[in-house]
């Protein structure tokens, strides 16, 4: 919301600078964004003071002066009543610029030279006041500019206004605002318009069937209007709110909504059959061309404004295009309502049709300013288009709606805000923003109607007076106990130790967002569609799902990198994925699931070293490290998923459970998704961690020396290396406590059909050294069982 | 023969004294004590010698093969430990070649931000509650006093699924979650993935991530407030910042404030990133509306408590002056990299 400061003084006087005064109305909830300094255009203008007043020969009304600028005189004539000899005023000399961009010539007036002008607020575009010529005070040096001692520009500032604060989108909220900071109250400008001496109620009829949607419903009629421009007041003050002049009669309802945040809608009265206006339901699929000039179906929970033959109007939305002010408008109905915002809202997104009107409605307005509101409209337009204001308004207001009174306990007061306040500043406060207070201790404070959306209990009013003593007052002092205590819970405690584990092993944490596309996720990753949960209103119609696998946003994370030529990319991520269940009214699951992917090499590219790419089995050993630590019990069982290649990855069990899998993506999903490279993924389910996961202790250091066999055996090739590994550790028990296998190889002395492996075994006891002997025995049950089982020998 | 063997000892301790690598050392001991070296050939021939000969021949040939033996691996020591020093390693005329390394890696900066804002709070005596991200549209508005078709809803563009349900639009529905399962006193952080349909650009990301936190007991009051997030401020970005609260609106707070701290880049001077203002937005906070106590359950006459919800990307990008939401989610390496 945009807001000038020169609008705002045509309610309330104030002299605080802009800055100052953007503070105090941020401090007080009224938050100010921005403050823009519109420049005036007016230039050449400077103190002139009238020397002498006499009467212009050839014209009743106007005078004419000698002006003196301290070094030069000069005649002016003058149509203001106002002048008077001794007075300072502005004075624009020849070839001055004014608000419009017009330049002051020496001109003659009804014979009579005139050089230059003395001006009145309103040709300065500082007011609304052309009555007569501006007055200056003591303060104005003559010949001085007229910048510095009147400020010519304007200040706009553009608000943000929270949700409950509905009576601030208007001028009059702002200056009531600024009101209880200068310590005045705004008033409302002038709204009397003449009126001629015939009837409204013979020119109009009214009746209103939808007083639920419609519960006030007013109006005024101007006849013998001339559509044309507005003056050009009006039209620099809507421009100051970026808003486009349009003519005389449009402008003054938009000005109005703008400046008391009611907005009206002027009807060309002679387009309305029969004279007639019915505020009702509409029918289900009427049909109405709005002023935006598109047809629009309506339903029965629409308010419209019709005449006996048509709906003409969308209530508190838009317009029609057929009842619609043109140049050739020559009566016209003012109309000025309250809406009901339910209703208003439901129809504005039911229509998909937002405007500065329904925005108030939605919001709420003020239905007691109503009258005053389409008074002032006739009074403007009548200044403005000329015409004649008909006697008195149409008025439906069955309901009519009355200040409530809100009851508040001063010490709930300080309850709240954790410091007193004085039952005496609690009633000032609340009467500077015209609330009403009475009794003593608990005190019976009436809310003005135009608040009477958000300040209906205590708590509102308790918020109020917090807001208007200032926040800065209340004391940050800890006041209260502690009677609880807090700290890190397990599972954010392992969801560190898991990140702290894939920085050791140099993977990058990723955060993605949750939405996914079909064709990754159905397409490559093969999860069901059916099993998706679906956005209703996506940003991207594509991208409509919640990922049901972490995969299917570290993908497009890992193929952007390469895209990227970040060639090396490890990654992981913990984060939720959602799905629903199997059955057609599944429920929606939620939980957290572990991923990480890696492509590229496994150690940074040096010459000592060369480079080494990841393979499945140095992929395999993170895996391992991650289970060995986070979830031992696990086994590895099959191939994964089809989107990995079949023969190179492993699905993850629990027990009879598949937590998840990790493998390489096969040559197929690699064309797919156009990766050139080699990808290992991992992705778990790792809700079975925080229960299962187990801090270890100490096992003990053995101060015992250890003994060393290496054993190379043959084996069959189809045994695979996870049975021999398994007899070995069986029988060697507790006292083995390493094992690798340092060498695999085939051919040479090896047979035909059979593999070599080389194992290193490292035996060490906790309490005592280890005999030769012993390990030796050993030894020979292990090769006596591994041949026995295995056909295993030792080469 | 004895002189015969006394030559080929004579040979065969000069041929390996002299050998210079652990090679020709081989070379002479395969040369007179391999296969068909020159001793095993006299100990093969043995059998022609005469057999009253052949015991004596035989010890000699023998203690020979012996003392060659072990001077072979005195000679095989020697080289080696000469070996060592003298071995032409690459790299040891150039010590200015990079050394090797690992790689490196870190937390995503969200994370970092996340876990230094919640240990803050945990110092202070909060502890964590968790909620689902898929949310019922009860917790999320209807329990926090949202009115249903009321404009507040405009403040959280939502992002609807079917069946009531919505992706949580705020951490705040965790409040009613948490204030149905227990008691006061309370003092609970709920960090938290949540989603608004907002058009992206540099500062919007559907994606976002808040840390939420509320203090229930019998005494709490907006000085409460105010001192807890003002240590809070103090601590995630340094001592002496200045700080101000001011009025503002949630529906399920009353008083509401916006918590500002004087900006970081200008120190108040006011400039770009502040908007001139000399002030920076960080987070949203007030006293828990009456009207949520009822909607739980709660005594409000008994109790009150205060609220707050603060953006973990908003704090992130403060932090380290990162201009755009996005860089956050587009996770480039390049980016991730920066924060080691």
């Amino acid at each position: 919301m945009r807001v000038s400061l020169k609008w705002l003084r045509s309610f309330v006087d104030f002299s605080v600078e802009p800055d100052e005064l953007a503070d105090l109305l941020t401090m007080r909830g009224v938050a100010v964004d921005e403050v823009e300094r519109v420049e005036s255009s007016v230039k050449g203008v400077v103190v002139g003071i009238v020397e002498d007043v006499a009467k212009h020969p050839n014209a009743d009304r106007l005078s004419l002066c000698r002006v003196s600028t301290g070094e030069s005189s000069y005649r002016v004539v003058c149509g203001a009543p106002n002048v008077k000899k001794g007075v300072k005023y502005p004075f624009a000399l020849v070839g001055a610029v004014m608000p419009d961009g017009t330049k002051i010539r020496k001109a003659k007036i009804r014979g009579e030279t005139s050089e230059g002008m003395l001006l009145s607020g309103y040709e300065l575009g500082i007011s609304d006041d052309h009555e007569g010529i501006l007055e200056l005070g003591d303060e104005a040096v003559i010949g001085h500019p007229l910048d510095g001692l009147i400020e010519l520009n304007d200040y706009v500032f553009i608000l943000d206004i929270t949700a409950n604060r509905m009576d601030l989108h208007s001028h009059l909220g702002v200056a009531r605002e600024i009101g209880a900071i200068v310590g005045e109250r705004a008033h409302l400008p002038e709204a009397f318009g003449e009126e001629v001496p015939r009837r409204i109620s013979e020119a109009i009829g009214l009746k209103v069937t939808d007083t639920q949607g419609c519960p006030r419903y007013t109006a005024r009629i101007l006849e013998g209007v001339k559509v044309g421009p507005s003056p050009h007041w009006m039209v620099d003050r809507l421009a100051s709110i970026g808003q486009r002049s349009i003519n005389n009669i449009v402008d003054v309802t938009n000005f109005l909504l703008f400046e008391l945040g009611t907005p009206l809608h002027a009807f060309d009265l002679d387009k309305l059959v029969d004279r007639k206006i019915i505020v009702r339901r509409a029918g289900e699929g009427e049909f109405i061309r709005t002023l935006d000039g598109v047809g629009r179906e309506l339903n029965s929970e629409i308010t419209v404004i019709a005449d006996s033959a048509r709906s003409v109007a969308i209530g508190g939305v838009m317009g029609g295009e057929d009842t619609e002010v043109s140049d050739d408008t020559v009566n016209v109905l003012i109309e000025c309502a309250h809406f009901d915002p339910c209703r208003i809202r439901r129809t504005a997104r039911a229509l998909g049709l937002q405007s500065e009107a329904s925005f108030r409605f939605e919001r709420w307005v003020d239905p007691t300013i109503l009258p005053y509101a389409v008074d002032r409209a006739a009074y403007l337009m009548k200044m403005a288009a000329g015409g004649d204001i008909l006697e008195g308004r149409v008025d439906v207001y069955p309901d009519p709606t009355l200040p409530e009174k809100v009851k508040l306990r001063t010490e709930r007061v300080s309850k709240i805000l954790g410091q007193r306040v004085e039952e005496i500043e609690i009633t000032s406060l609340l009467e500077s923003v015209e609330f009403k207070v009475n009794g003593s201790g608990e005190l019976e404070v009436e809310v003005p109607v135009f608040r009477a959306r958000d300040v209906t209990r205590e708590i509102d009013l308790i918020e109020e007076i917090a807001r208007l003593k200032g926040y800065d007052w209340i004391d940050s002092d800890y006041k209260c106990g502690v009677r609880v205590f807090g700290g890190i819970d397990t599972e954010g405690k392992l969801e560190r130790k898991v990140r702290e584990f894939f920085v050791r092993e140099g993977f990058f944490e990723v955060i993605s967002t949750s939405f996914v596309g079909s064709q990754l996720v159905s397409g490559v990753l093969g999860v069901p569609v059916e099993r998706l949960i679906q956005v209703g209103n996506p940003i991207h119609a594509e991208e409509r799902f919640l990922r049901p696998l972490l995969l299917s946003t570290l993908i497009p994370i890992l193929t952007n990198n390469l895209r990227k030529r970040n060639r090396d990319v490890r990654i992981f991520e913990l984060g939720n994925v959602f799905s629903r269940g199997n059955l057609p009214n599944g429920q929606n699951h939620e939980g957290m699931h572990i991923a990480f992917a890696a492509v590229g090499s496994r150690e940074p590219t040096n010459w000592n070293n060369g480079s080494k790419a990841w393979d499945y089995y140095s992929f395999k050993g993170v895996v391992e490290r991650f289970f060995d630590i986070f979830l031992p019990e696990i086994r590895f069982s099959g191939s994964g998923p089809a989107f990995l290649d079949d023969r190179l990855s492993s699905s993850i069990m629990m027990e009879s459970d598949e937590l998840g899998f990790f493998g390489e993506l096969s040559c197929e999903t690699c064309r797919v998704l156009d990766i050139p490279e080699r990808v290992f993924v991992l992705e778990i389910d790792s809700s079975e961690i925080p229960a299962r996961f187990k801090e270890r202790g100490l096992v003990g250091v053995s101060r015992f020396p250890p003994l060393e066999r290496d054993l190379s055996l043959v084996v069959p090739e189809k045994t695979p290396y996870q049975s021999v590994e398994a007899i070995i550790r069986n029988t060697a028990g507790e006292i083995l406590d390493e094992l690798f296998l340092f060498d695999l190889y085939r051919g040479g002395q090896i047979p035909e059909g059979r593999k070599g492996l080389s194992f290193r075994l490292i035996f060490r006891s906790k309490d005592r050294t280890l005999e030769d002997r012993e390990i030796n025995s050993l030894i020979e049950s292990i090769l006596e069982r591994l041949g026995k089982e295995l056909d295993v020998v030792l080469r | 023969m004895e002189r015969e063997i006394e030559a080929i000892r004579e040979k065969a301790l000069g041929d390996i004294s002299s050998a210079l690598t652990i090679e020709a050392v081989d070379e002479a001991r395969i040369k007179y004590l391999g296969r068909r070296g020159k001793l095993t050939h006299i100990l093969r021939g043995l059998g022609t010698v005469d057999e009253d000969k052949r015991p004596k021949i035989g010890m000699l040939a023998n203690e020979m093969k012996k003392e060659i033996s072990k001077f072979i691996e005195e000679r095989k020591k020697e080289l080696q430990l000469q070996g060592v020093a003298d071995e032409p390693v690459v790299g040891i005329e150039d010590i200015t070649l990079p050394g090797q390394r690992r790689w490196q890696s870190s937390v995503h900066p969200l994370t970092r931000v996340f876990d230094e804002i919640v240990d803050i709070f945990y110092g202070m005596g909060f502890s964590t509650e968790r909620g689902p991200e898929v949310e019922e549209e009860y917790y999320n508005f209807t329990a926090l006093n949202f009115p249903p078709d009321h404009p507040a809803l405009d403040m959280q563009a939502t992002f609807f699924l079917d069946r009531g349900f919505v992706l949580r639009t705020h951490t705040s529905p965790v409040q009613i979650r948490t204030f149905l399962k227990y008691e006061p006193p309370l003092r609970v952080i709920a960090p938290g993935r949540c989603y608004r349909s907002d058009k992206i650009d540099a500062s919007h990301f559907p994606v976002f991530h808040q840390v939420e936190g509320f203090f229930v007991d019998e005494d709490v009051t907006f000085a409460d407030l105010k001192a807890t997030l003002i240590e809070f401020s103090r601590k995630m970005f340094g001592g002496d910042l200045a700080a101000r609260f001011r009025p503002s609106f949630f529906p399920f707070t009353e008083p509401s404030a916006e918590m500002d701290i004087a900006c970081l880049f200008c120190k108040g001077a006011g400039c770009k990133v502040c908007k001139k203002t000399g002030w920076l937005e960080i987070l949203g906070s007030g006293m828990i509306d009456p009207a949520v106590f009822e909607a739980v359950g709660y005594d409000p006459e008994k109790y009150t408590g205060f609220a707050f919800g603060l953006g973990v990307e908003r704090i992130a990008m403060l932090k380290y002056g990162i201009n755009d939401i996005r860089l956050f989610y587009e996770n480039d390496v390049k980016f991730l990299e920066q924060f080691i």
